[in-house]
């Protein structure tokens, strides 16, 4: 089996209102994972120690085989990080940005930067005060782009970008991973954009990892099945139902252990099964942020 | 570590920092120009030369420093092939260069003019102290922006810097050996005064030498 990308082991991190509670991750060459989770819910946090920016007080982290916080230097050649939270220095033109990066990095590509300038319609003089929010995204993913990186990690890309500049820096990452050597780590509260790239779906909520799955398995696996029930007759307890809502007789069940024969089971239990809905990401993610809370208080 | 990617680092907050140099070299050479003016003139000329040695160290650390950690620019500079001890290293190299390097001309313009000018040279081992106190200050300003996350405190670390710089100078008008000759012809080097500078300058290093030390150990830098 490959070597994963990175591995994180049993990484705890407390501040005095936050815990990472013993997270396991772990990203197999070529592929991309969307990391997604509520505000707060650890994913910058995950990255930044993933990064050796922040140091774990308990655990191992392998990036890219290299041990970290350790032996980051060496680590950080082959991984190019973009945040929604980072800034290029501002009263200095983006072409001193791109001559700095390729200054550390051997890798910088700088024929791809300046197709990259141009798809992104960014001028090197311009002064990066003077650019935009969305042009100021597109210039740190040219950045990290053009190092021609074996991982991207990307902590919220697309917040506050408008519905086009998400759509180019998508369609760019798209264009990316097809390239397979390369993997990628997105974090974001926007699943749209996370579901159309990943292959791979994590869900973080309150410091701990609450599901890590193939996206096709998370999307085949959850259901809402619309179900009219006899007053006399109650649903059957059934493995991996998380929510059951409804108004008057007719149920709406959130599963996530959806198999085609669960609306003939239902069906023998008494309920005529009206409809069975596939979910978006989207409620997936929110039906399991709510049912991991729940059992937490449980 | 690797020697050029380091270099880069360096390289880049000088690059930042230059402006505050060249400033600082321009107001030492205006100040030049004032000592001519008569006595208004040489009064104007030591506060010019006064802001002109202590204000690098407040903009590079405000800037080069502390803005650079506020604007975000530093998750950017960490994210590249540098380890974060590297970075801080670095910075604080950048630093200490991009302070002393316009210390160092303005001083030796300084005591240049003096000897060449017809000025009354009386005032050179006040300034000396005066010199040896804005590099001390700089140590301390440079420890309080690495070191704290509150932007208050360096603040206040900036204002108790700006307040000492009158009390520094009532303290060393106190010396005998300093305040006796300040109105002087010639300037009176008495042993005191470079006992006083080289406590001075070693108090700085030492501030820098256990800032490293510390740093050495901060395991979150975001």
């Amino acid at each position: 089996m490959n070597q994963p990308v990175f591995e994180m082991r049993d990484v705890e991190k407390t501040y005095p209102y936050f815990h990472l509670e013993r997270l396991h991750l772990r990203l197999a060459p070529g592929q991309i994972m969307g990391f997604i989770g509520p505000n707060g819910a650890g994913k910058s946090t995950t990255i930044r120690i993933l990064m050796g920016l922040v140091s774990q007080d308990r655990g191992e982290v392998q990036l890219l085989g290299h041990a970290m916080p350790r032996e980051q230097a060496q680590a950080k050649r082959d991984v190019a990080f973009v945040s929604a939270d980072m800034r290029l220095y501002a009263r200095i033109p983006l072409a001193w940005h791109m001559k700095f990066v390729a200054s550390v990095v051997p890798t910088w590509d700088a024929k791809y930067a300046a197709m990259l300038l141009e798809r992104f319609d960014l001028h090197p003089e311009q002064s990066i005060r003077s650019l935009s929010f969305g042009q100021h995204m597109k210039a740190l993913l040219l950045l990290a782009l053009a190092r021609r990186p074996r991982l991207l990690i990307l902590d919220e890309p697309m917040t506050g970008l408008d519905p086009v500049a998400r759509h180019e820096i998508v369609s760019e990452l798209m264009e990316i991973v097809t390239d397979e050597g390369r993997s990628v780590l997105f974090s974001s509260h926007h699943t749209q954009d996370v579901e159309q790239i990943s292959d791979q779906i994590t869900f973080i909520d309150r410091g701990r990892v609450i599901e890590s799955s193939d996206k096709e398995v998370f999307l085949e696996r959850w259901r809402r099945v619309h179900a009219e029930l006899p007053a006399d007759r109650q649903l059957p307890k059934l493995p991996g139902i998380v929510d059951v809502s409804g108004a008057g007789r007719v149920a709406v069940i959130t599963t996530k252990a959806f198999t085609p024969e669960l609306p003939a089971y239902f069906e023998q239990s008494g309920a005529r099964v009206r409809e069975v809905q596939h979910m978006t990401l989207e409620e997936i993610f929110v039906a399991e942020v709510m049912s991991s809370r729940k059992g937490s208080a449980a | 570590m690797s020697a050029s990617v380091f270099r880069s680092y360096v390289q880049k907050d000088l690059f930042l920092a230059t402006p505050i140099m060249i400033g600082a070299v321009v107001c030492g050479i205006i100040s030049i120009g004032l000592v001519h003016l008569g006595s208004v003139g040489v009064y104007a000329a030591l506060i010019v030369m006064i802001c002109a040695g202590a204000s690098p160290a407040v903009f590079i650390c405000m800037y080069s420093i502390l803005g650079e950690r506020k604007e975000r620019s530093n998750l950017f500079a960490m994210s590249l092939p540098i380890s974060t001890y590297q970075y801080v290293f670095g910075k604080l190299t950048a630093a200490c260069i991009g302070f002393l390097v316009p210390w160092a001309v303005l001083a030796l313009g300084a005591f240049l003019i003096f000897y060449k000018l017809p000025v009354p040279g009386g005032v050179l081992p006040a300034g000396l102290l005066f010199w040896g106190f804005t590099f001390l200050q700089f140590a301390g300003m440079l420890a309080v922006t690495m070191l704290s996350e509150s932007e208050a405190l360096v603040v206040a670390a900036v204002v108790v810097f700006n307040v000492s710089i009158s009390f520094y100078i009532f303290l060393i008008m106190h010396i005998p050996a300093v305040g006796s000759h300040v109105n002087g012809r010639v300037a009176v080097w008495s042993p005191v005064v470079f006992e006083v500078f080289a406590g001075e300058l070693l108090l700085a290093m030492l501030i820098i030498a256990l800032l490293l030390v510390r740093l050495a150990r901060k395991r979150d830098f975001i």
